[in-house]
């Protein structure tokens, strides 16, 4: 049964139940999921700023455009402005796309209906625009063309605003292409212009790392309350170990208290000494009793009374 | 609230771990057979040395003694015993106290306690 029941010297069900929670833990989450792609901090920071307005200012712009005013004159339509500061933005993963640009998209996709318009400091050290297209800027209750908001709306607007900016004002250029949104929605939309959609925070997802910590600790779970279990076990085993060993003392400790108490009874009344050897050899006896009496007094352990009990042999057949 | 259920949790574990241990603890008296024994044969000794009345065999006198002194020890036996080895323990002491009783019995020609050959456990 022991042999037949084991794999590996391990009882078949535990190696089975392993086997189980290594496949349920691979199913969970060794293979790959569809999860969105993680938003950053940053990106975090200025989704949260366009919760209740169309316009976010980092700390630090250089007001090249006047926040305020751009506010009131994009109103509710479903455009979104960010004014970045003048700190260089960190390089994108593709050499080939500026970094503001990637910015925008990375916001565009959080802000799904809305165009973006992010002004940062470019890898040129210019404080200039990048523009975007939301991914559901057109959607089935808005079907439109997405491609007329992209590069023929700034083309048209760049026209516009061309003598009109200077260094240090850059508010014609949101001017100009909130007007050519405008000529461009009332093409598009003869129902009406869509509204810009409240901005829903995005999930929090978690990273690789925190993938790896939940499976950590879902192992550090396993692995304790198993270790737990079999520490409680090793205990359970210890004390009944030592309760019976102290039984068995203490069994031995009354059986040789009753082998005394049956040797007093003969050295109390030993039979009349038919010499004066015979007196002497009783009187050791006695002797040799209350030497053993207090070895018994002493004894402790399952050996001191083994001890006890050889002297108590001789004892008993010096007396017969 | 979580911790209450890890409190749940960890008390599972450990009836789990110790309780299949713990239960079997007991099954030294797991049946009560030998302590009615043991009380039995030590009543019937203490029926034949408590009340000793003088008898003039010296050596029938002796074996009453000795009976009596096995009346102690096998009270003082019962009295601490805990397992079913101290009972058994307490009726050995218990009958030969009655051995002594039936051969002093015999030697001043009365009829005393009958001991029947039991199947010793140890």
């Amino acid at each position: 049964m022991a042999g037949a029941g084991k794999w590996f010297g391990v009882p078949r069900w535990m190696v089975v139940a392993v086997g189980v929670a290594v496949l349920l833990a691979y199913g969970t989450f060794g293979r790959s999921v569809e999860q969105p792609a993680p938003v950053s901090a940053q990106v975090r920071t200025i989704v949260d700023g366009l919760r209740t307005t169309s316009v976010y200012e980092a700390p630090g712009a250089p007001g090249k455009i006047d926040a305020a005013r751009a506010r009131q004159l994009i109103g509710d339509r479903p455009i979104v402005l960010v004014l970045l500061g003048t700190e260089p933005l960190p390089p994108s993963d593709d050499e080939f796309t500026q970094p503001g640009q990637d910015l925008c998209e990375q916001i565009a996709a959080v802000v799904t209906t809305s165009l973006v318009i992010v002004y940062a400091i470019e890898k040129d050290g210019r404080y200039g625009p990048s523009y975007c297209v939301g991914p559901e800027f057109s959607n089935p209750q808005n079907p439109v063309d997405a491609g007329n908001y992209d590069f023929q709306l700034i083309a048209r607007a760049e026209v516009a605003w061309q003598y009109r900016v200077t260094e240090a004002d850059l508010f014609p250029q949101v001017e100009e292409f909130v007007f050519a949104f405008d000529e461009q929605a009332a093409q598009d939309y003869p129902n009406g212009v869509p509204r810009r959609a409240p901005v829903i925070p995005p999930p929090p997802t978690p990273d690789t790392l925190q993938t790896w910590q939940i499976i950590l600790s879902l192992a550090g779970i396993l692995v304790g309350t198993i270790a737990l279990f079999v520490a409680l076990r090793l205990v359970g085993r210890l004390v009944v170990r030592r309760g019976a060993r102290d039984a068995e003392t203490r069994h031995r400790s009354e059986a040789t208290s009753a082998r005394l108490n049956k040797l007093a009874d003969r050295i109390l009344h030993p039979p009349a000494p038919k010499d004066a050897a015979d007196a002497r050899r009783q009187a050791d006896l006695a002797g040799e009793y209350v030497l053993v009496l207090g070895e018994f007094e002493a004894a402790t352990t399952p050996a001191g009374l083994a001890g006890v009990n050889e002297r108590l042999d001789e004892l008993e057949e010096a007396a017969t | 609230m979580i911790w209450v259920w890890v409190g749940i949790a960890v008390a599972l574990v450990g009836a789990g771990a110790l309780v299949p241990v713990l239960a079997g603890r007991d099954k030294r008296l797991s049946s009560n057979d030998e302590a009615v024994a043991a009380r039995s044969r030590y009543h019937q000794l203490g029926h034949y040395v408590e009340d000793v009345e003088h008898l003039d065999d010296a050596q029938a006198a002796a074996l009453m003694r000795t009976a009596r002194e096995r009346y102690h020890t096998a009270g003082a036996t019962l009295a601490r015993a805990t397992s079913e080895e101290d009972f058994l323990l307490a009726m050995r002491v218990a009958e030969e106290g009655l051995s002594a009783v039936s051969e002093a019995y015999r030697r001043i020609g009365r009829t005393g306690p009958r001991i029947k050959k039991r199947k010793r456990h140890n």
